[in-house]
């Protein structure tokens, strides 16, 4: 039953094209069964040969028959002539084909074209600077297509070849042209012997003319050259560091210079000092007078050395001169004032001594400094921080006479001190505080506040308020008082906390929304019947804004951050170097900071790799004609 | 932007009030603090100096005493152009003294099209008057005061003529018309005919690559690719609206520019005619004319609405728009052989001369000045994305009568979407997906 089916819907189809069919042709399928000589011949042989044959058997050879029929109808419509529309349609189909075939042959040069950098269009073949990727290549799976990239390759290859053999000449050409260049600079510099000659003739014809000149003349002429020198010399032109000019600088050009004069003053002050110091402790006699000879003796001679320097010629250099003057003077003036201390041994003159040195040596008063020359001016030594202690045990003790001189002498000089400098008191004052404030810092130093809040108060047992403090504060205890200072100072850093939750807050509440003003009436429903919305209290808007607040505190970077406040704002200077939005080209931001990590300029690049960045993706020019795209001679062949 | 407020003090002590901090940096140069400040600022600079020094109109050649119908610049010789008008005028001039070399009176009717055969020998016109001219270039040379030449051959057509063009590479050329026919310079009939429906194709174009192929805008809507080797055309798309002209990419021949009645452009591939790869929108009337710069990248159209657009051939809208006062519906346009120079044929008889470059130097330009305005197109391609310069580089002062026309086009685009958005809205499941625009503007494809 299978078959039959199958013949049914063969029926079918057929059906419909054998409507289109014309009359003659439906003519001929009426008699196709008369032509249907051996069925019917069988069937009359059968029906002559037996009576056997079963009604089936007939239902069965009926339906054959049509079979049959339906078979000849195909064949016939197969042999009949295609109309126009269906020949082209065929046509067409084959062409589109044949095209398609075709136009693969550009594929290759476009894909290239399309992934190259740039293209250049001044050469005579458009050929690219391409980096193709070879692994995504469709077109590999094609036979025409690989030969062609093959093709293509070696082409390249050639081009390549002929284009270095160009560079390669055009360099050496560059070379040949720099050398030459190069060589003629060469020929016009003058050898450093030609120099040396020429300068040896000159000076040659300048002593001729010396020679001519009156010996005054002369000796003007020869100053001159000197001045000359030296001023070389000296200036920063020739900035040398020779030993001579070194010491010319600093002392004028003399061997034993001033400075080292005073210095030597200085040391001679020292050795009295200790000398003095030493008696002071022992409580021994002192033989002042012979100290005192000696010490004159030796000034006298230093100021006769002074006075035969200041006689000495003079240098001939006008700021060296006036230079070693100052300096010879103020030598003098200070061995001058020693020698009157010493041969007078006046209270008026020790002042005199001191006012001049206490501004020299304001700066270290705690170093036990010569400043005083006797042991008269030794009290000098001592600060003004240690007067009430030394006063004090001045009192106490009972002193010999030789003692009781030197502390009148002491105590004449301290009171005038205490007198004059109330601003060097200040000073100290100031300088005292600064060194409890490193004290401070050093206890702070890598604590958090609350730790050190938590220490003090353990330490005193008890929460300290305010008021308790300042009461403290009037307490002349040392100890209290230090630990009060570190206090004060936390007390400070915690005020500095509040300032800085306050400032949190601040930025937050800046974050929020601006609130709508409250205007009656304005976002609500009119009319009758409808209940008047109370305003909010004060309080009711505080909560509010406190709520906010907690929400706005939760979206923050620094939520967690006690110590931190982290500025989410954007910076509007600096927003026009941004893009408000990823271009649709790049997949990511990455991507696109890509494009501006590379700065093009030529500050920041070779000259070589900036051309290279700047070049334009395409490059033409005026008077090149740009031929269209055409398929190299070698792959033509084989397409 | 991180604000730290400091409650402890760090370990070290200043010792001296010079004692500063140092601030660690990079010393490397490449990583310089201010290096994109600063190449931005010159971004910036260039794309105004671009705007201060862009001068796009060089000249205009006058002489036509009717509307100029079509142009093309020769593909040999840079300095020659031909040109037809539609009181059946032909002249042919020199672009650099800017003055007609020959003058012809060729047709009766209108000159529908003219082209110069490959190596510049050849021109070829085709009028109304459904003859085609022949002419050869060197002998006009010789007689070029007589405006009543008689053509190398003159080639009579059963049906009306539409535009010609000449084969790259053979003695061949194609004209539009009721039929589209190939003629070869030795026979007097066509040689080959193309007809597939009943109405008339109005512009031919040969493949510039491969001599073989032809593609075809017809009036019943439709973009018609012929093969010369096959006896019918291979296939063809029919759009919503009329295309009246295009142009194949000379660097890609896969790729055609269609110029529709819709204003807009089209590209197709050939291989994948079924629908648009691109739509190239700005013009807001029909597109008569595109051409081809030699390079491939971009390419120039003609409008009715009396501008020429530049267009990147891979960019959905326009890189520059050229207008002018005097200047009236563009009818023809054409690009100079070495991609720097547009020419533009107009109603109001004249043809005008545009820099693809509306800055660019014409002239020798030296080594340096050369570098400069690398790195300044370099700059600008950079930071092209930046709102402020993209602003800048893209902004053209318009004519009242165009920006009108495009804010009530935007309007009305924006108020079709919002009726189809509102529609979709109230009810929900009635309305399929929209098809993509490329989709929306064909009509049929058919094999």
């Amino acid at each position: 039953m299978g078959k039959l089916n199958k013949e049914q819907r063969l029926e079918k189809q057929l059906a419909k094209k054998v409507e289109k069919q014309d009359a003659y042709q439906q003519v001929k399928l009426q008699e196709t069964p008369d032509d249907d000589f051996n069925v019917a011949n069988l069937i009359q042989t059968l029906e002559d040969q037996g009576q056997q044959i079963d009604s089936v058997k007939t239902q069965y050879l009926r339906v054959h028959e049509k079979a049959v029929r339906l078979i000849n109808q195909i064949q016939r419509i197969v042999q009949e002539p295609e109309t126009q529309a269906e020949r082209d349609l065929q046509e067409r189909k084959v062409a589109a084909t044949v095209m398609k075939q075709d136009i693969k042959k550009w594929l290759p040069i476009v894909k290239k074209n399309r992934e190259s950098e740039r293209l250049d269009f001044t050469k005579q073949r458009n050929v690219q600077i391409s980096k193709i990727s070879d692994t995504s290549n469709a077109l590999l799976n094609n036979h025409l297509g690989v030969k062609l990239q093959n093709a293509m390759e070696e082409v390249e290859k050639v081009e390549q070849k002929q284009e270095l053999n160009g560079q390669s000449n055009q360099q050496k050409g560059n070379l040949q042209f720099y050398n030459d260049l190069k060589m003629k600079k060469i020929s016009s510099i003058k050898s450093k012997i030609y120099k040396q000659i020429k300068k040896k003739k000159g000076n040659k014809e300048k002593l001729k003319l010396m020679a001519q000149l009156t010996p005054a003349e002369r000796r003007k002429e020869i100053e001159k050259l000197r001045l000359s020198r030296a001023k070389e010399r000296i200036t920063l032109r020739h900035s040398t560091k020779n030993k001579y000019v070194s010491q010319l600088l600093r002392f004028g050009g003399d061997k034993k210079s001033l400075k080292q004069q005073q210095s030597f003053l200085n040391n001679l002050k020292h050795q009295l000092l200790a000398k003095a110091q030493l008696n002071e402790l022992e409580d021994g006699e002192f033989d002042e007078e012979n100290f005192r000879e000696q010490a004159i003796t030796q000034l006298e001679q230093e100021l006769l050395d002074i006075e035969r320097r200041e006689k000495e010629k003079q240098n001939n250099f006008g700021f060296l001169d006036k230079q070693k003057k100052q300096d010879l003077q103020q030598s003098k003036s200070i061995a001058q004032k020693l020698l009157t201390m010493l041969k007078s041994g006046n209270d008026d003159a020790i002042q005199l001594d001191e006012s001049d040195n206490q501004e020299q040596n304001s700066d270290d008063n705690y170093e036990p400094n010569g400043n005083g020359d006797k042991d008269k001016t030794k009290t000098n030594v001592e600060n003004n921080e240690f007067n009430g202690r030394a006063n004090f045990v001045n009192e106490t003790k009972q002193l010999t006479e030789a003692q009781k001189k030197k502390i009148d002498a002491k105590t004449s000089l301290s009171n005038y001190l205490n007198l004059e400098p109330e601003k060097q008191q200040q000073q100290n004052k100031i300088e005292k505080q600064l060194t409890v404030q490193e004290e401070k810092k050093q206890l702070i130093e890598g604590l958090n506040i609350k730790n050190i809040k938590q220490k003090y108060e353990k330490q005193v047992n008890q929460k300290l308020t305010n008021q308790d403090l300042k009461k403290l504060q009037s307490d002349p205890d040392e100890l209290l008082q230090q630990n009060l200072a570190n206090f004060n100072l936390v007390l400070d850093e915690d005020e500095n906390e509040n300032a800085f939750i306050d400032e949190k807050i601040k930025d937050m509440e800046e974050e929020l929304p601006p609130e709508p003003a409250n205007t009656k009436g304005w976002g609500s429903w009119a009319g009758f019947g409808i209940k008047e919305k109370k305003p909010l209290t004060q309080e009711q808007i505080l909560q509010n804004k406190i709520k906010k607040i907690r929400e706005v505190q939760k979206k923050r970077l620094d939520a967690k951050l006690d110590n931190v406040i982290i500025s989410e704002k954007r910076d509007a200077k600096f927003a026009k170097y941004l893009v408000p939005k990823l271009p649709s080209e790049f997949a990511n931001s990455q991507q696109f900071d890509q494009l501006h990590t590379l700065p093009l300029g030529p500050e920041w690049n070779s000259l070589t790799s900036h051309s290279a960045l700047t070049q334009p993706q395409i490059i033409t020019k005026a008077g090149v004609v740009i031929n269209p795209v055409k398929i190299p001679q070698q792959i033509n062949k084989l397409v | 932007m991180v604000k730290f407020n400091t409650i402890c003090r760090s370990g070290q002590e200043r010792s001296t009030n010079a004692d500063i901090t140092k601030v660690y940096r990079n010393p490397n140069p490449k990583v310089h603090p201010l290096a994109h400040a600063r190449e931005y600022q010159r971004a910036l600079v260039a794309t105004k100096v671009e705007k201060i020094y862009a001068q796009p109109f060089l000249g205009a050649l006058n002489g036509h005493s009717d509307g100029v119908s079509c142009i093309e610049a020769c593909r040999f010789n840079l300095s020659k152009l031909v040109s037809g008008s539609y009181d059946g005028e032909i002249r042919i001039w020199d672009i650099p003294s800017r003055r007609t070399l020959i003058q012809l009176n060729a047709h009766q009717q209108m000159v529908k099209g003219v082209s110069f055969s490959r190596d510049g020998m050849r021109v070829v016109s085709s009028g109304e008057d459904k003859t085609i001219n022949l002419y050869d270039f060197p002998q006009l040379l010789e007689q070029s005061n007589n405006t009543f030449q008689e053509p190398l051959m003159r080639y009579l057509s059963k049906g009306t003529l539409g535009n010609v063009d000449h084969n790259y590479q053979l003695s061949q050329f194609a004209t539009a018309g009721q039929v589209v026919q190939v003629w070869d310079y030795e026979r007097p009939k066509p040689i080959m005919k193309f007809q597939w429906g009943v109405d008339s194709v109005s512009c031919v174009k040969y493949s510039p690559a491969d001599s073989n192929l032809i593609c075809g805008t017809s009036m019943d809507r439709c973009v018609i690719l012929y093969d010369v080797r096959a006896e019918s055309a291979i296939h063809k798309v029919a759009m919503l609206n009329k295309s009246q002209c295009l142009a194949w990419n000379p660097i890609e021949p896969l790729n055609i520019v269609i110029g529709n009645d819709d204003s807009n452009c089209y590209t197709y591939d050939i291989r994948k005619i079924e629908q648009p790869t691109m739509i190239h929108k700005d013009h807001i009337s029909a597109v008569m004319s595109v051409a081809f710069s030699s390079s491939g990248r971009e390419f120039v159209s003609g409008s009715f609405d009396r501008t020429i657009r530049i267009f990147p051939f891979n960019k959905g809208y326009s890189r520059e728009v050229y207008h002018g006062q005097r200047m009236q519906q563009v009818n023809s346009v054409s690009f100079s052989a070495d991609a720097q120079f547009v020419y533009s044929g107009s109603n109001d008889m004249n043809i005008r001369i545009w820099k693809v470059n509306a800055s660019q130097k014409v002239g020798t330009i030296n080594q340096r000045e050369a570098n400069a305005t690398n790195y300044r197109q370099a700059l600008k391609e950079k930071f092209k994305y930046n709102p402020e310069i993209k602003r800048i580089a893209k902004h053209r002062h318009l004519p009242k009568y165009l920006m009108n026309k495009k804010k009530q086009r935007q309007e009305m685009k924006e108020s079709k979407n919002r009726k189809q958005r509102n529609a979709e809205l109230n009810n929900p499941g009635q309305y399929e997906a929209p098809k993509p625009e490329k989709q929306q503007r064909v009509e049929q494809f058919i094999q």
